[in-house]
């Protein structure tokens, strides 16, 4: 037996260090890394399930190809490379480079996804998306007002006095960051959330505020009213650090605590008291989640959130930050996000560019060239898009289409031919976090099963037969050998002579540029140099208002209850719920409903019920949850409608005010019982 | 004394399931059986009250009553490190074991026929390393070392400590951090009887579906011996066929029970500790003498029978003594002993002593029904009606000279006793911790 070093490589905040036990080129056991003092105590469930993963006899292992809907045989790497690579000559001669759609979604991180955009690239370009499914609107916030997106390690989150946890629910999304709560709760910190949910986080909180999804950002407003007029604020902090503050004093006035209570649904003497202990506590580190910025109005809602850090001076100090993503391991991009997700920040090969949050719709209406020819890696739009039917529509449309993945999803179910996807433990690449500071090597550990070839190798072999030069190759994509791949990534490692692969290979690495404390040196980035609350950029790049404010949600009249779909902390979007070990807690997709709202509408609990709007339809199981708020029912995110109901089923395609995310949450659906139908 | 010792902290647990996960893997364990399981208190999200977490497997008690119970010695402790060892191939699959533990840590593999336990990870911990699910927890809420157990260490809602000093320490909740004050002005106050109404029901181990057998064999079991001690009184024939068949019947509804046939004569082996072994060594014993005494004709054999059937009636009443019941009285109108009895003074035919049994189990039925209903459960009147009928017709028929009158009455008897019998299993719980955490304060 063998024991490597390695890290969970998914579109997770946590990111965890692990040790895998490996025997007989099998991975036989996950152990926890305590090297990582993000993650000292290991992994999640989800980490333990790759003992299942990556023995599973789901998985593919061959090239398959469609021969009827939902059947597929397998073919050898020769019939399926020939296949595409005759679609693309054809495509590229007929059609030009553009008509093929190159689709990556956030699947697998590391380096080597690099390659996928060179042979692109060498191919003539590509239509590729621009924006992101996650969080871009709150990053774009958070660039705006301070400039960049860091925020203090994860463990100085234990020196908080308050943590306030807004629309996070790190118990099941990033699981570690509770050891730290816990250790700020034991110290007396406190902990408040605001959630439309009763989460798992919101347990040991001192109080849940259980606002009306989607008005955040005048609940912020009213407390920055209360700080204001309470002279509960940092005035030095803000006369050195802080632009637009009397213009932002002047915009909260009309927030009146009536007002706020009355949008937010919460009462006048909550806010008063949440307002206090903000503005009365030493150090309050703010935890705003991806989830409450997936509205249409979610920058400024961020933007509006993140002012109670500024105008209290809650930045840059130990216990104290606004903690919403920290890019600093992301030592390598030459283009940190958000901004690597704008149209026109990328290579000319790749001007053409469609929204990821308007995919379906996109994909139908783009023109000259249409898309024939899609190619999925990483990624599985069907169900993690907005609209799927839509989607569906459009990749039914295209003439051909190439879906590399470990196993079958709604969107593999849609391609003319599979390829296997490499696994985390089939080849070695480097990884960074959006939460944890570290930089690391998510280690080869064994041989690829089956026929599985990494996708730089599925590159190679394309590069190859579609005739590239060997020059061009060279340099862009990497041979498939050990060596070359190590090679490629010597090539990012070596302006850090701090990090250095034999490093990696023993552990999570800090790269030098790490900071604890983000901004404790008061250095912002922004164009002012100070934090702007009035940001001149905001209006011109997103046509909002200069100032943070709340901008209501469209109203509501057809439709009774808003969907929201959180992550659930048995999948990473549609990961691992295909899992034995996971499907036991969770083995179908459940609407949750507040008990009094299924009452009226004659449902009962674990009936299946109808669930349906303009998008889409559904049957699905129907839980009591006593801990939502009335008007809101949760379908949580990844579940697939391959296999029954899923969330994206009745999502538009609609993008957030700022940073091309995706309002997800904007979605208001009806309920039917099925014996009333 | 320091011991080996499970850690758990309320506080931490966010109810993840690593810890199953963790097991499961290491294990090897089929996930229809996990060794260790996350019980959650409040599932229903009661507001006002915490939801929180137990993440238990065995406890490897100091006392532990799924060795003492086991009748067929499959259980063992691991003297140096005090994992209570189960044995896969001494088990035979009784689930005795299942009922006799209040922490649900037993469990019956319907793939094997028999029953599975966290073993502590001996192994793991013999090399100094920490427990499967330890290492799998990924907040810390879990942990493992050397403690000095004291009660204290025990208290903490919905976690039983019935004085079998298990291997634990459980953190309670901080009273800071109980449950969050929700704020949200459209939030209203909720029936409490709505929420019993929403809350899921937890399934009953001891189930009539699943007990059915038992109900029919015990019955058998008080049929036989009173038959043989109002043989001894003279008051009735005894032939060798029949009680030979109804032998039979009897033996052949304990092995329909048990999940390995071959291994029945473990049955026995654990006297000194298990009433069930007790219960089944008595009746064999019984069955036996009583054959001699059939075949040879010596009535000593037939003596010596009774002495052991009468065991075997007061060992099949004290198998179950440690079930809860959901009326919360100590005896029971259906008890064996009692059935035992009746069978006896009616085959007898004594009209005075008939009176005063009839006059016992009577009340005792009726006293059990009135306080089912006061409390709220299942009472079934309408068959509660059939069962007092069923004591009082044979009694007003027997002055009726009847050629088939005792055959009739016995029937009806039969039928009563059944009810009452299939009503004691019925009523009849294992405390779990999922029912110890259904109740949400």
């Amino acid at each position: 037996m063998k024991i490597y070093s390695t890290a969970c490589p998914r579109n997770c905040y946590s990111t965890c260090s692990i040790k895998v036990r490996v025997e007989n080129d099998k991975v036989i056991g996950i152990d926890p890394h305590p090297e990582n003092r993000a993650t000292p105590e290991g992994p999640c469930i989800k980490g333990l399930a790759y003992v299942e993963r990556a023995n599973s006899k789901e998985r593919i292992l061959y090239p398959q190809k469609r021969i009827a809907e939902g059947k597929y045989e397998r073919i050898s790497w020769d019939e399926a490379l020939n296949a595409i690579v005759e679609q693309l000559k054809n495509c590229k001669q007929t059609f030009g480079p553009h008509s093929v759609l190159y689709f990556a979604a956030s699947g697998m991180s590391g380096l080597l996804n690099g390659v996928g955009a060179n042979f692109w690239k060498l191919f003539g370009g590509a239509t590729t998306t621009y924006g992101n499914l996650c969080w871009p609107a709150g990053l774009e916030a958070t660039r705006l007002t301070l400039g960049a997106n860091k925020h203090n390690a994860p463990w100085d989150l234990e020196n908080a006095k308050l943590i306030l946890l807004w629309g996070k629910n790190p118990a099941e999304t990033n699981i570690q960051e509770m050891i730290p709560v816990e250790k700020a709760q034991e110290k007396a910190g406190k902990l408040i959330v605001v959630d439309p949910r009763r989460t798992p986080s919101s347990e040991r909180a001192n109080s849940l505020f259980q606002i009306k999804s989607g008005t955040d950002a005048a609940l912020a407003l009213g407390i920055a009213r209360e700080l204001i007029q309470n002279d509960w604020i940092d005035h030095e902090f803000i006369e050195k650090y802080v632009l637009g503050f009397e213009q932002f004093k002047e915009r909260v006035d009309q927030y009146t605590l009536e007002k706020v209570s009355d949008i937010c649904r919460v009462p006048v003497e909550a806010i008063q008291e949440l307002a206090k202990e903000i503005g009365t506590t030493d150090a309050m580190t703010l935890i705003p989640g991806y989830g409450m910025q997936r509205y249409e109005n979610g920058g400024q809602t961020t933007r509006c959130i993140l002012a109670l850090s500024v105008i209290t001076g809650n930045i840059g100090k130990p216990g104290a930050c606004f903690h919403y993503a920290n890019l600093q391991s992301y030592v390598f991009d030459d283009l940190k996000e958000p901004e690597s997700y704008f149209p026109g920040c990328e290579h000319p090969s790749f001007r053409r560019k469609i929204s990821v949050a308007k995919l379906g719709e996109d994909l139908l209406n783009i023109k000259d060239p249409e898309v024939k020819f899609i190619w999925v890696e990483r990624g599985n739009p069907l169900s993690q898009n907005p609209d799927t039917n839509k989607i569906r529509k459009a990749f039914q449309k295209a003439d051909f289409r190439v879906v590399v993945d470990q196993f079958m999803t709604d969107t593999t179910l849609e391609a003319d031919i599979i390829l296997p996807a490499k696994n985390m433990f089939e080849q070695s690449d480097i990884i960074g976090s959006y939460w944890n500071p570290y930089v690391q090597l998510r280690q080869k550990v064994m041989e690829p099963a089956g026929e599985v070839k990494p996708e730089t190798e599925i590159y190679y072999l394309l590069a190859k037969q579609l005739g590239f030069a060997d020059e061009e190759i060279e340099g862009n994509i990497p041979e498939p050998n050990d060596e070359a791949i190590e090679e490629y990534l010597n090539g990012f490692l070596k302006d850090f002579p701090e990090l250095s692969l034999e490093q990696l290979k023993k552990g999570p690495q800090l790269a030098n540029s790490f900071e604890e404390i983000p901004f404790s040196d008061y250095q912002f980035p922004t164009a002012s140099g100070k934090i702007e609350l009035y940001s001149e950029m905001a209006r011109q790049m997103w046509g909002v208002d200069e100032l943070p404010d709340y901008v209501p949600l469209p109203e509501q009249s057809e439709f009774e209850f808003q969907l929201i779909s959180p992550n659930s902390k048995n999948r990473i979007h549609s990961q691992f719920g295909n899992l034995n070990v996971i499907k036991q807690f969770e083995p179908e997709a459940y609407l949750f409903v507040h008990p009094l709202d299924a009452e009226e509408k004659q449902m009962k609990n674990g009936e299946k019920v109808v669930i349906y709007n303009h998008q889409g339809r559904a049957e699905v199981k129907l839980q009591y949850d006593l801990g939502l708020r009335r008007g809101n029912v949760v379908l949580t995110n990844g579940h697939q409608s391959h296999l029954g109901a899923a969330p994206n089923l009745f999502t538009k395609g609609c993008e957030t005010d700022m940073g091309h995310g995706t309002a997800f949450h904007n979605t208001w659906v009806n309920l039917k019982a099925i014996n009333n139908e | 004394m320091e011991k080996n010792s499970f850690i758990f902290n309320t506080n931490r647990c966010v109810g993840c399931n690593a810890c199953v996960a963790g097991c499961s893997i290491e294990n090897g364990t089929d996930f229809r059986v996990n060794w260790r399981e996350v019980n959650t208190g409040n599932k229903i999200k009661h507001p006002g009250l915490p939801v929180f977490h137990f993440s238990l497997a065995c406890n490897h008690c100091e006392d532990a009553p799924c060795m003492k119970n086991c009748p067929a010695l499959a259980y063992t402790r691991d003297e140096k490190t005090g994992a209570i060892i189960h044995h896969a191939e001494a088990c035979i699959g009784c689930t005795y074991c299942t009922w006799a533990c209040p922490y649900d840590a037993p469990k019956f593999n319907p793939a094997t026929k028999i029953v599975e336990k966290c073993n502590f990870c001996v192994d793991r911990i013999s090399d100094g390393k920490r427990p499967a699910c330890v290492e799998a927890c990924p907040v810390g809420a879990l942990d493992f070392g050397l403690l000095d157990l004291q009660e204290e260490d025990r208290v903490t809602p919905g976690f039983v400590d019935m004085g079998i000093k298990p291997s634990i320490q459980l953190i309670p909740l901080r009273e800071a951090n109980m449950a969050p004050k929700v704020e949200n002005t459209d939030q209203v106050e909720i029936d409490e009887k709505k929420i019993e109404e929403w809350l899921p029901k937890p399934k009953d181990k001891v189930a009539l579906d699943k007990e059915w057998t038992l109900v029919l064999f015990t019955i058998a079991v008080a049929g036989l011996v009173s038959w043989q001690a109002a043989h001894l009184m003279g008051a009735i024939d005894m032939q060798l066929i029949p009680f030979a068949i109804v032998s039979v019947l009897a033996i052949a509804l304990t092995s329909l029970h048990i999940g390995k046939k071959m291994r029945m004569w473990r049955f026995i082996l654990n006297l000194k500790g298990s009433w069930l072994s007790r219960e089944i060594f008595s009746f064999s014993g019984f069955l036996g003498l009583t054959g001699f005494q059939l075949v040879i004709g010596n009535i000593w054999f037939g003596i010596l029978a009774l002495i052991f059937g009468i065991c075997s009636l007061i060992s099949v009443d004290m198998v179950y003594k440690f079930l809860t019941r959901k009326d919360g009285l100590p005896v029971h109108s259906g008890m064996v002993s009692l059935t035992g009895i009746l069978f006896f003074v009616w085959l007898i035919e004594v009209p005075i002593v008939i009176e005063l049994i009839i006059l016992i189990k009577g009340s005792l039925y009726i006293g059990r029904k009135i306080s089912l209903r006061l409390i709220r459960l299942k009472h079934f009147p309408a068959l509660s009606l059939l069962r007092t009928l069923c004591l009082l017709i044979p009694y007003f028929l027997l002055g009726t000279q009847w050629e088939l009158g005792l055959a009739i009455s016995l029937a009806i008897i039969l039928a009563g006793e059944l009810i009452d019998r299939a009503e004691f299993y019925y009523e009849s719980d294992v405390i779990t911790p999922e029912k110890e955490l259904r109740i949400t304060n």
